[in-house]
């Protein structure tokens, strides 16, 4: 079979396992196992058309090991960051820190629901950022659920978990931690941790404020008018005890302080000796370090956080990446590369924005972080890539997980609770509501990245 | 933590508060089946026993044994114009008498059939049991405290202000011990965590409710002693010997509920039981 005919057969089966990824509820099977068996299946027929590299691995030392295509292949930094920071922020979200948070500032609102809404859209954006998006989904979505059943305003919730989901993904963009194609792209284009969050903090700040008010009109979500009623709403959400989640003060106060450390250190991972620069150990082992010793806490019971990891995720990445890494020795993603080429040799302006949207409307239908690896891998492939050109890949596949409900992990997260709450929002209705929101954020990013960080 | 944990961290943090709603108990209804003379002294002692809280400005009006010979007009009395409160004691008419362990079917019909709270005095013709003086120990009766206002505010109403004021919650650990048995035998459910975690969060739902309540009455100034007993056991054993132990005069708790419930639980097993102390059956 020619080389070409190799590439157009491996492009085919990279098709195949972005559709089935798009209708995994649909065949009930989780990421891990599709992506897996696609990563079996292509190595397996990598191997057979003899396109995969020897297995063997030259040391610093001059020997030579095996070592599995397979092996080197997954970005295992980026493995360690997930796995380092997923059980780093169960064992602090058990000490209390962020419910307490959350709680806090429901009584801080006294129950109006603007107040509410401003409140909760701002701490979605912070915990997107500074947890995950996923987390800070299922931290404030389950708070709405209760707090407005509490407030008897059952009828505002569709409305608060729209925006918090949409908002998820707008905190994703914080800061380099915050998501997976983050994580992935930023290591790839090497833009520090200091460096991301001073670029993306002003257009978060300025697209929460906009979906917010966006979210207002939409939603009819008003201030209360009458004393008696702010008075009832008061008494009502005064019912809430910030401190009940916390079962020991010494480990809420411990926490606090390792999560400012935690964020201090992986903001200047770059330049801390032995652990930045090229040479050095990496965020990942930050991320890694640090869960370790947040796990001191549950030293005896560690097993169960490591339960708490979702391993389905983790498994998910390691095999895409080895899809990802077989795809290169096919030659799809230099036949991708080619096409994003002709893109990219646009004007600056059309490239730009081209590369924003197209990135953004794929991940709309499918998920981000394969799209982001393809991407990552294609960008880093060519002579030279601007920045603004991966700043519009990060805002497009950050962003367009907003058109639809499976676009992103946060929003099927904020499907899921507002099916728990008995509430129904069909596929179309999602996308209805969520395409004025969706478009707004683009257009913004499109100016922003283009007039700001070109 | 998975969505559902914190959902559960959310949904227990939303504590139950006291509301302070005093009773309005204008008018008494006492039903006796004594001679004249004996329910005279008996409404002497009933009216000091309430009037020792705050129980004074009270309208008492009286139905004999001239005015009922069978359940049917206590039942039409009471419905017709219905009091604030019943007073009356065990075996009315007679009914029962050589049944000590029950209460008559008068009393049945007024705890099962009317709305109307029903003080239950030791009956005025048994010579070895005298009606206390005062309620300066009134304790709150239940295995759900959490949200029951009503028990707490005419337990407080009634008892007197340099009193103590008893509210308890006794989980049955029996109960308990056959959940955590069923809970053992379903794969999935981790049972070292519900063994650790469900009785523990069973006793701080109305340890809350109780903070809650000392709260709120020391705000407004009634009770300042207001005691807590939580806890996991046998609850017609434990009340029996708590009841012994803090001479307790006035036991409040739940006997009318939609379901028909409370009167054949805790409350009926405690009303036959503790036959020498006034209970008010809510």
């Amino acid at each position: 079979m020619s080389a070409q005919a190799i590439t157009y057969v491996f492009a085919a089966l990279l098709v195949a396992m972005v559709v089935t990824l798009a209708i995994e509820e649909k065949i009930h099977a989780k990421k891990s196992m599709i992506v897996g068996i696609y990563a079996v299946i292509s190595l397996l027929m990598a191997a057979g058309f003899g396109i995969l590299p020897e297995p063997h691995a030259l040391l610093s030392t001059g020997q030579t090991v095996h070592m599995p295509v397979y092996i080197p292949g997954v970005e295992w930094e980026v493995i360690a960051i997930i796995l380092g920071s997923a059980l780093f922020i169960d064992v602090v979200s058990r000490s209390g820190i962020f419910s307490w948070t959350a709680i806090l500032l429901t009584k801080k609102s006294g129950g109006d629901p603007l107040k509410l809404l401003v409140y909760y859209s701002a701490i979605t954006v912070i915990f997107s950022a500074v947890l995950n998006n996923v987390a800070a989904m299922m931290i404030v979505g389950s708070l709405t659920m209760v707090s407005l059943e509490k407030l008897e305003r059952k009828e505002l919730l569709l409305g608060f978990l729209l925006t918090e989901g949409l908002l998820t993904n707008i905190g994703g963009l914080l800061t380099l931690i915050s998501s997976v194609p983050n994580i992935i792209l930023g290591n790839m284009a090497e833009i520090g941790y200091v460096d991301f969050f001073v670029k993306a903090a002003p257009y978060t700040v300025i697209a929460s404020a906009m979906t917010v008010f966006m979210a207002v009109h939409i939603f009819h979500i008003r201030r209360l008018e009458s004393e008696e009623d702010k008075k009832a709403a008061a008494e009502l959400v005064a019912t809430f005890d910030e401190s009940d989640g916390i079962e020991s003060t010494v480990f809420f106060r411990f926490s606090w302080a390792l999560l400012g450390i935690f964020i201090l250190v992986i903001a200047t991972t770059s330049v801390l000796p032995w652990v930045g620069g090229d040479h050095g150990l990496g965020m990942g082992y930050v991320a890694v370090s640090f869960a370790l010793i947040a796990l001191i806490r549950y030293k005896h019971e560690v097993d169960k956080n490591y339960a708490a990891v979702d391993w389905d995720l983790l498994a998910f990445f390691t095999f895409l990446f080895v899809v990802i890494d077989t795809m290169k020795y096919a030659g799809v993603l230099d036949l991708i590369g080619g096409g994003i080429a002709k893109l990219l040799a646009l004007p600056d302006m059309f490239a730009g924005a081209s590369l924003l949207w197209s990135s953004a409307i794929a991940s709309s239908v499918t998920d981000n972080v394969p799209l982001a690896a393809v991407m990552g891998n294609i960008l880093k492939g060519m002579e030279s890539t601007p920045d603004f050109q991966w700043w519009a890949t990060i805002f497009g596949t950050n962003l367009g997980g907003n058109f639809t409900p499976i676009g992103s992990a946060s929003t099927v997260v904020a499907v899921a609770i507002i099916h728990r709450a008995k509430l129904s929002l069909s596929f179309g209705a999602f996308v209805k509501a969520a395409v004025p929101f969706a478009v707004a954020q683009l257009v913004l990013a499109t100016a922003y990245v283009l007039l700001v960080l070109r | 933590m998975k969505l559902d944990d914190f959902e559960s961290v959310f949904r227990s943090s939303v504590k139950t508060p006291f509301h302070h709603a005093p009773p309005n108990i204008e008018t008494a209804l006492l039903i006796t089946d004594v001679d004249n003379a004996t329910t005279e002294d008996f409404l002497i002692a009933a009216k000091r026993f309430l009037a020792s809280g705050h129980g004074q400005d009270i309208e008492w009006t009286t139905m004999t044994s001239e005015d009922f010979q069978e359940v049917a007009p206590v039942l039409d009395r009471v419905r017709r114009n219905p009091p604030s409160l019943a007073v009356c004691y065990r075996h009315l008419l007679g009914q029962g008498a050589k049944l000590p362990y029950s209460l008559g079917s008068t009393v049945d019909t007024l705890t099962q059939a009317t709305d109307v709270p029903v003080l239950l005095l030791p009956r005025p013709d048994d010579e070895g049991i005298k009606l206390p003086e005062a309620a300066a120990q009134v304790m709150v009766v239940t295995d759900h405290l959490t949200g029951d206002d009503q028990l707490v505010n005419w337990a407080a109403h009634l008892c007197t202000d340099d009193g103590t004021l008893y509210l308890t919650h006794i989980e049955d650990e029996a109960v308990l011990a056959k959940y955590l048995d069923a809970c053992a035998k379903i794969p999935g459910l981790d049972i070292d965590i519900a063994t650790e975690k469900l009785p523990k969060k069973l006793l701080s739902m109305p340890t809350d409710y109780i903070a809650s309540t000392v709260e709120i009455l020391a705000k407004e100034s009634i009770h300042e002693n207001v005691q807590a007993i939580v806890r996991l056991g046998s609850p017609v054993k434990d009340y029996e010997k708590l009841v012994e132990n803090l001479k307790v005069d006035l036991l409040v708790m739940n006997t009318k509920d939609k379901g028909q419930n409370a009167m054949h639980a805790l409350a009926y097993a405690l009303s036959v039981e503790l036959r020498d102390r006034p209970l008010l059956l809510l």
